[in-house]
């Protein structure tokens, strides 16, 4: 044992004062509270951080923590630390912090997403329902009487006069002979056949 | 591609597909030439044409249809020639045989395939009716009929429409719906001789369906209907849209509202 070894064990090393204890406690517990959005997280933010997943660096001691690096994922010397999470929410909040519960908070965190992204798509496909239903509507064949008679008809009124007011209102004499009404018959042309050469010139 | 952008490209699609369908459906413009004549104006009348078509509903087949070519002949003098899209009178006669046809109206209706176009005449008349004090009181009825089973006034009602038949070579199947209320009698006014009484209405239905190319003349003729001292003949000619604005080098719209009368050609 050295001189340096001996000087050590003589030191008498002071407790850390019980004011950085209490400090120490406070900023733990503050942590533990706003811990659903992740380390740091004011609770304003909840909603936000909540919809962006799983952090890569999260919980108590994040700035400390090499990139990339979880909370959980650090020393067992770090998590006998985590007084805050302890007070607040006993076994269950010490449970977000084990290595699956941060596989649980990211599918927790996704599910809002995923539930966007099923209302799209169930909407597109009631668009696209519709818009084959519209398509069959309108390719429908025309119909010769329509559904409704007065629908899209047109009304060209006239006030008789002259020999139609006269046909319209006046009693029939029943007295003159009618006209010789006869109806004839124009008989169709006759194809013309092409004339055929004559072999014998 | 983002769900909503191909939500929005599907309806767009859609609305699209819509109005190229409604575009797509044929207009038709129908030029009818309404002519009334007395029968005592003419000692005999003929029609010549190379298809005749009969009524379908009329109890007694009152209006006849012939398709063009067709010539129609008044008293072996005036000649009136149908020839698909032309409509000749013959030089010496005209002028005598338009004084004796009375044209009424030649509207141009344009209408789309399937629906109705309508050419309703009506008038009013009047008629005495004795009152309980003995007094006589003078009555008229509407100047606007409402045509029906049971009509206020007399009116002749046309009601035409087309669609494409169903082999393209016969061209256009046309449904022709004359509906005629006449005057046919009237009713006694005790003590009175006169015939002024109220009128009973004479009610002349029929329906004729025939196809004709498109842009042909057809005659449509009905002879005193109920023992008319008059007769009716209607000149029909039905054409797509394009057709008849390549001829007139116009553009018809189908009306919104009511046609407006036009010029005797």
């Amino acid at each position: 044992m050295n001189d340096l070894e001996r000087q050590l064990q003589a030191m008498q090393l002071a407790a850390p004062p019980e004011t950085l204890d209490r400090r120490m406690e406070a900023a733990f517990s503050a942590a533990a509270d706003s811990s659903e959005g992740g380390a740091r997280c004011p609770p304003l933010d909840r909603p936000f951080r909540q919809a962006q997943g799983p952090e890569p660096v999260e919980g108590l001691g994040a700035l400390s923590l090499p990139n990339g690096q979880r909370a959980s994922e650090r020393q067992p010397e770090f998590s006998n630390q985590r007084v805050g999470l302890a007070r607040r929410g006993g076994d269950n909040a010490l449970h977000l912090r084990s290595p699956e519960s941060g596989r649980a908070r990211a599918a927790t965190a996704r599910r809002p997403r995923r539930r966007v992204a099923l209302f799209a798509w169930l909407a597109g496909l009631g668009a696209t329902v519709i818009a084959v239903g519209l398509i069959l509507f309108a390719s429908r064949p025309a119909t010769l009487t329509p559904s409704n008679p007065s629908e899209g008809a047109v009304v060209y009124r006239l006030e008789s006069t002259g020999l139609m007011r006269q046909f319209l209102t006046e009693t029939p004499a029943n007295q003159r002979p009618l006209p010789r009404f006869t109806v004839g018959v124009i008989a169709p042309p006759a194809p013309t056949t092409p004339s055929q050469p004559n072999p014998s010139s | 591609m983002k769900p909503r952008a191909l939500i929005a490209l599907v309806i767009a699609n859609s609305i699209l597909s819509c109005l190229s369908a409604r575009a797509a459906e044929e207009i038709y413009v129908f030029k009818p030439l309404i002519y009334v004549f007395k029968n005592a104006d003419a000692q005999k009348f003929s029609i010549k044409s190379g298809a005749t078509v009969t009524a379908t509903k009329g109890r007694e087949g009152l209006w006849l249809a012939f398709r063009s070519p067709a010539t129609i002949r008044f008293d072996q003098e005036e000649t009136l020639a149908l020839q698909d899209e032309k409509l000749t009178w013959s030089n010496e006669g005209a002028a005598r045989m338009k004084m004796k046809l009375s044209l009424i109206s030649a509207p141009s209706l344009v209408s789309h395939a399937g629906k109705t176009a309508t050419i309703l005449v009506g008038g009013s008349t009047q008629y005495f009716e004795k009152l309980a004090d003995g007094n006589f009181g003078l009555h008229e009825t509407p100047a606007r009929p409402q045509p029906g089973p049971n009509p206020d006034g007399p009116y002749c009602q046309l009601t035409l429409s087309a669609q494409p038949a169903a082999s393209a070579a016969d061209g256009l199947e046309i449904t022709f719906r004359p509906d005629i209320a006449a005057v046919g009698a009237r009713e006694k006014i005790p003590g009175v001789d006169l015939d002024v009484g109220k009128p009973i209405l004479a009610i002349f239905q029929d329906e004729l369906k025939f196809t004709a190319a498109r842009g042909a003349w057809t005659a449509l003729f009905c002879q005193s209907p109920g023992g008319s001292d008059y007769s009716l003949l209607v000149l029909l000619q039905v054409s797509p849209q394009d057709a008849t604005a390549e001829r007139t080098g116009q553009k018809l719209v189908p009306a919104a509202r009511p046609a407006q009368p036009v010029g005797t050609p």
